[in-house]
């Protein structure tokens, strides 16, 4: 009798399990392009920060106001439940996307993680020393020279380790997609407890799966992190005596 | 703060905490003089929902005050969301359940039910200009506890219809279970946490239609939103779907649950359901009234 109902435990959780790491495709897949959506439109919002116009910078202003400014499952529901109560939305030509519920997540996140990527970016951009720019300048090197050789290259090494945290933090956000129907990690869990009355061990479930996802993210970024330190260079060793 | 002022203010916390268990135990008092907490939705129109005042209405707050009169028990109900209510309930939280639930095999292996006070039919509802508005058998009663070659065919028909498309259910609902079983892979199932979010979705055309209780569907398809719905192919009763709605107990709870059974076959036998039901569902939705029609039906 134990016997039988430690099998059929077992048996749950496998099933469970199995369940939930089916969806880790979904999870993983809103996580990436919304990761390369947000951080091309993070790039872009620092490039329109940095512009000579006053309206370009008052946009890119703005933008990250309001997207940083508020929750992003409230931006996740506008996206979803909003739109879609207008008319011209619904009969126009991007419906087929914003009826998917996918879509309506990658767009939600994508538009409030590109907020805070632009600043993790300003942030790298503010704290390359101006030094390095005026002598770049006395080299008589050009605008696109000067961004490749020794803007872009410090700003990524700077950016890192707050832009690895940002990654992380969209990891686990992407669970918030479970709430409009979205089958993601999260969304196959809460399935499994409304069908088995069964929390703790699916939510464990999901949360470990959710470690594993963070685990080799962090394992990935550490190593980017450490090729991009100059200190310990696999190079001839100019920069490892520091 | 002195130290005189903090023990006084601790004595002060004592006291209170003692006033507030002891006012706790004084309501709720003992065994059969206990108030009993019923668990519902409150989001569940006409079945139960919340009034704009914060009351809860519908059939059930009306057949639950019913019933405890009948017993000479105090009952309050409290509304939660459905995810956490059998947790509620195993945990002591709530004492019983009055939320349309129905009776289903895998349900009666967690939750001690009662016979069931109400039956009502599963019907498909979708866009009056969609094409599944047209599908076949329309007003036909498929009984799925009693498989025959019409339900076979039947069943063929429903499968061929909702090929490829779309269909919203209330997550972890008896029709879930039901659409899971009959169409398998044929379809595609999208899950809502509430109605109202499944509703939305299928009135602006991300879903292609819904499987709902009759009851809860006929007084929105009455509103003005429920205008451009409309309910389309056949009607669906047994087998998944269970075999009723019932009051849930805990497994262990007999006394209390043989108590309300009993309340629950007087009120059907002296009509009393099937007043309740006419005045919120607009239709009798007694267990009397479906097992006549099921059988005409045959």
């Amino acid at each position: 009798m134990g016997g039988a109902a430690m099998n059929a435990d077992v048996t749950f959780l496998a099933d469970t399990a199995l369940a939930i790491v089916r969806a880790v495709p979904v999870t993983l897949g809103l996580f990436v392009a919304s990761a390369i959506g947000a951080s091309l439109l993070g790039g872009g919002l620092v490039a329109a920060l940095t512009a000579g116009l006053a309206p370009v910078r008052g946009i890119a202003r703005g933008w990250i106001f309001l997207f940083r400014g508020t929750p992003l499952l409230l931006q996740i529901f506008m996206v979803y439940y909003g739109l879609a109560a207008l008319g011209p939305v619904r009969q126009g030509p991007f419906w087929p996307a914003f009826r998917d519920p996918l879509f309506c997540a990658g767009l939600a996140m994508t538009c409030c993680c590109s907020a805070y990527i632009a600043e993790v970016l300003r942030g790298a951009l503010a704290a390359i020393p101006a030094g390095q720019i005026e002598a770049a300048l006395a080299c008589g090197m050009g605008r696109v020279t000067r961004l490749r050789l020794i803007v872009l290259p410090q700003m990524l090494r700077l950016a890192l380790p707050a832009y690895g945290n940002e990654l992380v933090m969209m990891v686990k956000s992407t669970s918030l997609a479970s709430t409009i129907t979205v089958l993601d990690v999260t969304g196959v869990a809460q399935q499994v407890i409304a069908h088995s009355y069964r929390t703790l061990d699916v939510f464990c479930l999901a949360a470990g799966v959710y470690l594993g996802l963070t685990g080799a993210l962090t394992a990935l970024l550490r190593w980017a992190e450490r090729r991009l330190d100059p200190t310990v260079s696999d190079g001839a060793g100019e920069g490892a005596s520091r | 703060m002195t130290a005189f002022g903090i023990r006084a203010g601790l004595a002060c916390v004592a006291a209170l905490a003692t006033a507030v268990l002891g006012g706790c135990r004084d309501e709720e008092g003992k065994g059969a003089d206990r108030v009993l907490v019923v668990g519902t939705e409150g989001l569940y129109p006409p079945w139960n929902y919340t009034r704009p005042d914060g009351q809860l209405a519908g059939f059930e707050p009306d057949y639950v005050r019913i019933l405890c009169a009948r017993l000479h028990r105090r009952c309050r109900m409290v509304a939660m969301d459905w995810d956490g209510m059998v947790g509620a309930l195993q945990t002591g939280k709530i004492d019983l359940i009055a939320d349309s639930v129905q009776v289903t095999p895998e349900r009666s292996q967690v939750l001690g039910f009662t016979r069931p006070y109400a039956m009502t039919t599963g019907v498909f509802v979708t866009l009056r200009d969609h094409r599944l508005a047209g599908m076949a058998d329309k007003g036909a009663m498929m009984d799925f506890d009693r498989p025959g070659p019409a339900l076979t065919a039947m069943t063929g028909r429903l499968k061929g219809s909702l090929a490829g498309k779309v269909i919203g259910v209330e997550i972890s609902g008896a029709f879930d279970n039901f659409l899971n079983q009959t169409l398998g892979s044929g379809a595609s199932i999208r899950y809502y946490h509430t109605m109202g979010e499944r509703d939305l979705d299928l009135l602006n055309g991300r879903i292609d239609a819904t499987l709902e209780d009759e009851a809860y569907m006929r007084p929105l398809l009455a509103t003005r939103d429920g205008a451009a719905l409309t309910m389309a192919g056949p009607r669906v009763i047994g087998g998944a779907m269970g075999g009723g709605e019932a009051l849930a107990f805990r497994p262990g709870d007999t006394a209390l649950r043989s108590a309300f059974d009993g309340a629950i076959a007087a009120t059907i036998a002296d009509g009393t359901v099937r007043r309740l039901g006419l005045k919120w569902f607009r239709m009798d939705a007694s267990p009397a009234q479906a097992a006549a029609e099921r059988k005409g039906a045959r």
